[in-house]
């Protein structure tokens, strides 16, 4: 999986005149950029009685961790703060629209996504805060390493489509078949990143 | 004079003056104030002008330096001011509402999922929540792509889908490649509808990434012209582009600031008045109008209030000035002067003579005074040296004086007499012309007078006295004859007849002047003639005639009215013993005074008019009276009468030896050889033809040079020649002639009298007759001198 920068670039806050704030970080590192990138598999039927997943998103350092949380349809997902301000959690996307309010460093408000979509979460306190929480249909997905790799695990046997997510670009369809008892292998180049990718076992 | 042309004109005289001249004349203390003052104010004046150039100089350049920092300042706080639009812009970026809504709703329609108009609706909602709650006039958010996707303006006019991506502002605020400290790249000029905006421009990020911008701005319009103008005393011009937004110029003036990039700190004349400018760009707008604010000081206000208290000073302290200078240099003039007031006054007593010899002490006076003081009085002291050498020598000069006019008397009757003597030269200039004219033609009539009767003479004696025609022919000799009288009368009133004195009776010419005389008086005037007896004279019958003609002439004048004439002739006995013949003329005439008769005998003096007397006649008188050895003696009364006596010697006995030509008619004759000379042919051939006629060997020459060569061949007893002629004359040719034969005889004929034809006359060797001459007297003239001859040499060899 290649990831190439072309298209768009983080900035560090806009300033002028004054030097960064306490609240300043260091622009991202381009290789985490592959940690924002998801690649699931569409319409693959689920084997029945899989049980809703739980998966967390922290507020630290005055940023959403992990930035993108992909998670299957129903899965309740827990907002700890971990910095020592408030913070707030709230969306108003369509596919899930919640505001949990402002809660302090140590508690932990949850939230369950019902419906599949990109839910777009930010913090009403800092307003530069966002994140996306991919509510996908089926829990067949994986977020590649920093070194480009991913590996999806369990995906039936069948013909699918594979989708490389990228909240900044249009999503990448790719057709690929999936036997039993065996891994298949597909390599994407996904125009952010410009990591190689190598397919999961 | 001298004195006369240096005198003063005097005071009436004097034309009426100019200011110039009048001050020129006045007092000198006067002039002096009058000149310290004009002095003074012409200075003053070029201070002041001096001055005030300067101050208007500098106040051009310090309000030039105040607007240019004025303006700096300006700019910097309008640079402050758009600062804080792009702060305010990057803060309102800052809204988590506006960018959840727009980042969600962007997500969204990426996505593929139709539009979500509440989120649109929250962003717009949230956009006039905080744009309602700013000073500013306008908020505008836009897309990633430049596009205006929510928009508030304070006028609510419509601006959502506007594309501001040719904002260099919205292009750099959505490039995070660009990071600077600087806010002129987020600036810009905004234009929606006809409302123009000065903006700022700040993105919209969210974790990490540019999601569109913040456009926020305050509308530039009068109402900030207005704001600056309550900051600013001068004036403020908005523009955008060439157009006038906002001018608190008069009239139009702000069109031409408009659209001008004007160079500041220098002085631009606007309108009526100079002005100092500033300018400040506010950007351009998306159409890339150029917004900009001109700043403009007026300078004829911050100068005028100066220039009046100049104006106003410069008086006050002028006048002061001005009068204080005419004050100190009358005191000047005056402190001067007095001193000057007492020398003045001795000069004036010494100019009348009064006080000369006093001295002037001025001790206690200025240096300069004493000077003048002690020159002063060394000149008093040399004036009187002088006055009184002036007297001396005045007497001098006035004895001189005297000698001088006397002088001048005696050259006024010199002058008096020389004029006198010019025109009595004139008038004998005058009578000496005509008496050459008569001359010449009595001459010339001679000749052919000589010719006429001459060879009448001839004609008659070859026919005889009896033949018929003889009686003709002697009218026609008579007729040459008188014609001859006529021409010897015009030589007489020449002067220029020729003398011949000879024994006469006076009675016989008195006689034959009688009835001339008497035709002359007219009829007022008796003539009375008393004769005596034996009256003979040596005189010139022609001269003497004239003598009697001119007495006679002299007396019939002095007696206009009528009287007596008388004529006597007397024989007394003078001093000497000698027997003297005495003509007297009396007249009963005016008579004269002592002094015309002391003058009467001098030439060309005449108590006549001009041009009736020649003033010659009592002259001539006396010329020939004394020619002929008389004496003439005048006495006159006046109212009396005037007597004039001439007394000639006798001449009883030269009477006996007088030369008789025989009174018969028989021509005397001669066998002798003639040589005749003349340059008259005709007057040669008559000669000589008589002279054949008389029976001499005649030879002929028409000139001396012929005769003389003539000589050498024959040998002639006698030449009869002419006086006057060309190259050789009658004498000259003689001269020679006897030189060479000493022995001949020679015979002049002339009818001409020049000075030569005078000196033959008065010697008495010379024989000479005058033209006309008729054949008998050439024959009795030459016979004599023949014959004179013939006695010395007969009587030589006796001695």
């Amino acid at each position: 999986m290649l990831l190439s920068t072309a298209l768009t670039t983080r900035r560090p806050r806009f300033r002028i005149y004054s030097d960064p704030g306490p609240g300043a970080r260091p622009p991202a590192r381009e290789g985490e950029e592959m940690r924002n990138v998801v690649l699931y598999v569409q319409h693959a039927v689920v084997v029945a009685g899989t049980p809703p997943a739980r998966a967390a998103m922290a507020q630290r350092d005055e940023q959403f961790q992990p930035h993108v949380l992909p998670v299957y349809r129903g899965a309740t997902v827990d907002f700890p703060n971990e910095d020592d301000v408030f913070h707030n959690v709230f969306s108003l996307s369509s596919a899930k629209t919640f505001d949990l309010g402002r809660f302090p460093k140590g508690s932990s408000k949850s939230e369950v996504f019902d419906n599949t979509g990109t839910v777009q979460v930010f913090c009403h306190i800092h307003s530069d805060m966002s994140a996306v929480v991919l509510v996908l249909e089926n829990p067949y997905f994986a977020v590649p390493t920093v070194a480009g790799k991913y590996a999806i695990a369990d995906v039936p046997p069948g013909d699918y489509t594979l989708v490389g997510w990228h909240e900044r670009i249009k999503p990448i369809s790719r057709a690929i078949h999936v036997t039993a008892g065996e891994t298949t292998r597909l390599d994407f180049n996904i125009p952010i990143p410009a990591i190689a990718v190598d397919g999961g076992h | 004079m001298a004195d006369i042309e240096l005198a003063e004109p005097s005071a009436s005289a004097r034309p009426a003056l100019g200011p110039i001249t009048r001050l020129r004349r006045t007092r000198l203390s006067v002039r002096l104030a009058v000149f310290s003052a004009a002095l003074v104010a012409l200075v003053t004046m070029a201070i002041f002008t001096a001055l005030s150039v300067r101050v208007r100089s500098s106040t051009e350049r310090l309000f030039a330096d105040q607007l240019t920092r004025n303006g700096r300042t300006l700019v910097a706080l309008q640079r402050d001011s758009r600062r804080q639009l792009v702060m305010t812009a990057a803060l309102l970026a800052e809204s988590p509402t506006l960018k959840s809504a727009l980042s969600t709703y962007r997500l969204e329609q990426q996505n593929g999922t139709a539009p979500r108009v509440d989120l649109a609706a929250t962003v717009q909602r949230e956009l006039e929540h905080l744009g309602g709650n700013l000073r500013g006039d306008v908020l505008l958010v836009t897309d990633e792509s430049g596009r205006v996707f929510a928009g508030h303006t304070r006028d609510s006019t419509t601006t959502v889908g506007m594309n501001l991506s040719s904002l260099p502002a919205v292009h750099n605020a959505l490039d995070p490649n660009i990071s600077t400290n600087d806010d002129a790249p987020y600036l810009a000029g905004l234009e929606i509808g006809h409302a123009y905006y000065g903006v700022g421009v700040a993105p919209l990020i969210l974790d990490d990434f540019t999601i569109g911008t913040i456009v926020y701005g305050e509308r530039v319009d009068s109402a900030l012209g207005d704001s600056l103008r309550k900051d600013f005393e001068g004036d403020v011009v908005i523009s955008a582009g060439t157009h006038v937004i906002s001018s608190t110029l008069p009239g139009s003036l702000g069109e031409s600031v408009a659209g001008h990039r004007l160079l500041s700190g220098k002085a631009v004349h606007l309108g009526a008045d100079d002005y100092i400018t500033a300018s400040i760009p506010i950007g351009q707008t998306q159409r890339g109008t150029p917004l900009a604010i001109t700043l403009l000081q007026p300078l004829s206000p911050a100068v005028r209030p100066i220039t009046t208290a100049l104006i106003r000073d410069f008086a006050l302290y002028g006048v002061l000035a001005i009068v204080l200078a005419a004050v100190g240099a009358a005191l000047l003039a005056r402190s001067l002067l007095r001193p000057l007031r007492r020398f003045i006054e001795l000069m004036r007593q010494g100019a009348r003579r009064e006080r000369v010899d006093e001295a002037f002490d001025a001790q206690d006076a200025s240096l300069e005074i004493r000077i003048l003081n002690q020159s002063f009085n060394r000149l008093m002291a040399s004036l009187g040296r002088k006055r009184d050498e002036l007297e001396a020598r005045g007497s001098q000069l006035a004895a001189a004086n005297d000698v001088l006019t006397d002088e001048i008397h005696g050259r006024q009757v010199v002058e008096q007499a020389l004029r006198e003597s010019e025109a009595q030269l004139r008038q004998s200039q005058k009578l000496e012309a005509v008496g050459t004219l008569a001359g010449g033609i009595a001459h010339d009539f001679n000749n052919m007078l000589t010719i006429i009767s001459g060879f009448t003479q001839i004609a008659i004696s070859r026919l005889g006295t009896d033949h018929p025609v003889a009686a003709d022919l002697k009218n026609v000799s008579d007729a040459a004859n008188s014609a001859a009288g006529l021409t010897h009368q015009l030589l007489a009133f020449s002067r220029k007849q020729v003398l011949q004195p000879r024994v006469l009776d006076l009675d016989e010419v008195v006689t034959g002047m009688g009835s001339m005389i008497r035709r002359l008086l007219g009829p007022q005037i008796t003539l009375n003639v008393h004769r005596a007896e034996a009256t003979c004279i040596k005189a010139d019958p022609g001269q003497l005639e004239q003598v009697l003609l001119n007495l006679a002439v002299n007396a019939r004048d002095a007696m206009p009215h009528g009287g007596t004439l008388t004529i006597e002739t007397m024989r007394n006995r003078g001093v000497d013993g000698q027997h003297r013949i005495a003509l007297r003329v009396s007249d009963t005439g005016e008579g004269m005074s002592a002094a015309v008769r002391e003058r009467i005998f001098e030439p060309f003096f005449t108590t006549k008019e001009v041009g009736k007397g020649t003033g010659l006649g009592l002259s001539t008188v006396y010329g020939i009276v004394a020619q002929s050895g008389a004496t003439i003696d005048v006495e006159s009364a006046l109212g009396v009468g005037t007597t004039f006596t001439v007394s000639f010697p006798s001449a009883a006995e030269s009477l006996a030896n007088r030369l008789e030509y025989p009174k018969d008619d028989v021509l005397p004759r001669g066998v002798e050889t003639v040589l005749v000379v003349d340059d008259e042919d005709a007057v040669l051939d008559y000669a000589s033809r008589a002279l054949a006629t008389c029976g001499y060997v005649v030879h002929s020459a028409s000139s001396g040079v012929e005769a003389l060569a003539l000589a050498r061949t024959v040998s002639f007893d006698l030449l009869l020649t002419d006086v006057l002629m060309p190259q050789l004359s009658g004498p000259q040719l003689v001269e020679r002639y006897v030189a060479k034969y000493p022995s001949t005889c020679i015979v002049y004929m002339t009818g001409y009298v020049d000075d030569v034809t005078m000196r033959l006359e008065l010697d008495e060797d010379v024989l000479l007759i005058r033209k006309p001459f008729d054949v008998m007297e050439l024959a009795r003239a030459v016979r004599s001198a023949l014959d004179a001859r013939r006695v010395p040499s007969t009587l030589a060899p006796g001695t």
